[in-house]
């Protein structure tokens, strides 16, 4: 019989492979999916965001069990009907044209699929019509975009005007950040929103879907 | 012996052994990702084995060692500590006023007042750019920078070099002036080079002015979490950048290695914890075992203010590895870890700098400077102001601070009670009230040489802007 006790123990500590031994189990014996996310992953997600928030658990913790978590998500989704079978929303995310950094974004991009988007994440050096491609085969609802460097943030520009000339800006949000990036600059180039960081990108991105 | 010597080791020979072994095995089996085909070939005709399609160069190991047997300096045998510490400054994108407690993008006119302030801070060895200005086109911003410094600084200097549109008319400026300027040839961490550094290496390279190196692995994030994988790492693309350096100038640079390590909470490179304090001296140690001079990223802090942590921070990480040898130590006049650029932090920073500087020049130990005949003459009880050996000595002897102040209570109060802060915004008010009517360092036919070629950029910027 599956020990979903242990299940949150799993996404807790970010074991990926007794997350999935564990959730396949529960589906064999017919346990309700919504009730394997909702009574024990979401607490465990909840509980790793806590510690991390009071200064206990490290990033690396925080993306092992976000790992765990979609890897549980990908076997219970198919099984998944009407409402609950959706996602928060769909981003589409990317380093800009000219930088190779990705720390950052990467993070961003564990964060919100390990909080329940789902994430079509474009890599690093993106043209502005990789973006708009993108947005046209997925139908994102925000295009988050990321560079460390002072000679690619106009691109972030390049891509927004992209997106307008494709007649596409207005089905996207569109989301930056980055070292050198800040909400003055984010507001100049015509963006909808900044994040200075992991944590406040989810709840940046939530607001923007009016998901808070 | 007038000058400070030490000998500290972090490291035994056979860990550095090891480090260096696996290091040859990393550059020859992982290699390094070089994008740039020009540059590949110029390394398979040193003997490389390169992979085109992957873009990736291997390095067989007995071309490190040829490198490092052929450019080795005598190794002192004594370990003297180099003799002085000097900081330079960063290029920052924000500038930070500590007083406000505000932050926004650099402009121009802060450049301008950087220059005048590191005119009168002696231990600011190069005037660069304080920040990138945000109220010119970024693509013109280096070109800008360049020719204000090279205009109004008497001391060398420039800014970080990002785009190979840069790097072709700040080289002409540099010519002009009759300088070398150096490039920052840095990786992206872990093995990765980026295409428009390699383009902007064979600019360099092609008019004769000189590259160094930089990586920047940061513990936890670019590099395995473990001091010793960083530690490997670093070395590895240290050598890697030194080799390359040296195949396309025909010279080699210093094993300069700027190992970091990230903060797990947030993701930051961390500038002050103590991570950096070791990663100075086990590269330090390296470079010594190569018989190279390094730089280290110490001497830097992740606080915001000049407060205890800022203070202990940098002296702790750089005085460990200057003694263990490193010569150089990181940029100065940083807020934190890359929050910004404060003109009163680099005030501060001079003067720790005096302060520490005046430690390493020693004592002199001499038969006047005993002073026997003095303290026999004095005798008993007594003292010593108004003898001829003070006024002799008195100057070399005593650090003299207008900064780090040794008040009374009541001189304090009467003096408004101000921290360090205050006391630096004095100083930076002080010596750049009148920076706006700074004078040029140059004559008119150069001012108008390099406002030529500034025009010349402006014009190709222009112009690219039509199409």
């Amino acid at each position: 019989m599956a020990n979903l006790d242990s299940l949150y123990q799993a996404v807790l500590s970010g074991n990926l492979q007794d997350t999935i031994e564990i959730t396949n189990e529960a589906v064999a014996e017919n346990i309700a999916p919504d009730n394997i996310i909702n009574q024990y992953m979401v607490p465990a997600m909840n509980e790793i965001g806590r510690r991390f928030e009071e200064g206990d658990a490290f990033v690396p913790e925080l993306l092992m069990s976000a790992r765990a978590m979609k890897g549980a998500l990908e076997i219970l989704k198919p099984l998944m009907s009407g409402e609950s079978a959706t996602s928060l929303g769909k981003v589409v995310i990317g380093t800009v044209k000219g930088d190779l950094h990705d720390i950052g974004k990467n993070l961003v991009a564990s964060m919100l699929e390990g909080c329940g988007f789902e994430v079509i994440n474009l890599g690093i050096d993106v043209p502005d019509e990789v973006f708009v491609s993108a947005v046209k085969e997925h139908s994102p609802q925000i295009v988050c975009m990321s560079t460390l460097l002072t000679t690619t943030m106009n691109q972030m520009q390049s891509v927004i005007e992209a997106l307008k000339n494709a007649g596409i800006r207005e089905q996207v949000k569109v989301m930056v950040g980055g070292a050198p990036v800040s909400e003055q600059f984010a507001l100049q180039i015509g963006a909808d929103g900044f994040s200075s960081n992991a944590n406040s990108a989810v709840y940046k991105a939530k607001e923007l879907l009016n998901c808070v | 012996m007038k000058q400070l010597r030490s000998h500290i080791e972090l490291l035994s020979q056979p860990e550095i052994e090891m480090i260096y072994a696996k290091t040859l095995l990393l550059l020859e089996r992982t290699g390094l990702k070089v994008p740039n085909d020009e540059i590949l070939d110029i390394c398979h005709s040193l003997g490389c084995v390169v992979d085109k399609a992957t873009q990736t160069l291997y390095i067989p190991a007995a071309l490190i060692e040829d490198m490092i047997h052929k450019n080795q300096a005598p190794r002192d045998k004594e370990d003297f500590t180099p003799r002085k510490l000097t900081g330079e400054i960063s290029t920052q994108v924000f500038l930070v006023d500590l007083l406000t407690k505000e932050k926004r993008y650099g402009l121009m006119d802060d450049i301008l007042k950087g220059i005048v302030l590191v005119e009168k801070l002696p231990f600011i060895r190069e005037a660069n750019s304080v920040v990138i200005p945000a109220d010119i086109p970024s693509e013109m911003a280096e070109v800008e920078a360049f020719k204000m410094i090279y205009t109004y600084s008497n001391k060398p200097g420039g800014t970080y070099v990002l785009t190979p549109f840069s790097a072709r008319y700040i080289l002409p400026m540099a010519d002009q002036m009759g300088l070398k300027h150096t490039y920052l040839f840095d990786t992206i961490s872990p093995l990765t080079f980026r295409k428009e550094t390699l383009e902007i290496a064979l600019i360099y390279a092609k008019h004769g002015h000189p590259l160094r190196c930089g990586p920047l692995p940061m513990a936890g994030a670019t590099a395995p979490v473990s001091a010793a994988g960083t530690i490997l790492l670093t070395n590895a693309e240290v050598l890697g950048s030194m080799f390359l350096i040296q195949a396309l100038t025909n010279s080699l640079c210093p094993f300069d290695a700027l190992a970091h390590s990230v903060d797990m909470r947030t993701m930051l490179c961390s500038f002050g914890a103590p991570n950096q304090a070791l990663f100075g001296m086990a590269m330090a140690q390296m470079a010594r075992y190569y018989g190279f001079t390094t730089l280290t990223n110490t001497g830097l802090s992740d606080a915001i203010l000049p407060d205890f942590q800022s203070g202990f921070e940098k002296g702790a990480t750089a005085i460990m590895a200057h003694l263990t040898g490193s010569n150089n130590i990181g940029c100065q006049g940083i807020v934190g870890a890359d929050q910004g650029f404060s003109f009163e932090q680099l005030v501060i920073d001079n003067e720790w700098l005096s302060y520490y500087n005046f430690i390493l020049k020693g004592i002199e130990v001499t038969e006047e400077s005993l002073g026997l005949d003095v303290i026999e003459r004095v005798g008993f009880g007594g003292n010593y102001l108004a003898e001829e050996h003070t006024i002799n000595y008195m100057h070399d002897n005593y650090w003299n601070s207008k900064l780090f102040k040794k008040d009374t209570w009541e001189q304090w109060t009467a003096g408004g009670q101000k921290d360090i802060l205050s006391n630096a915004h004095d100083i930076v008010e002080k010596v750049t009230s009148d920076y706006r009517s700074a004078a040029p360092a140059i004559d008119k036919s150069k001012q108008e040489a390099l406002n030529d070629i500034a025009a010349e950029a402006w014009k190709e910027y222009e112009t690219s802007l039509k199409k």
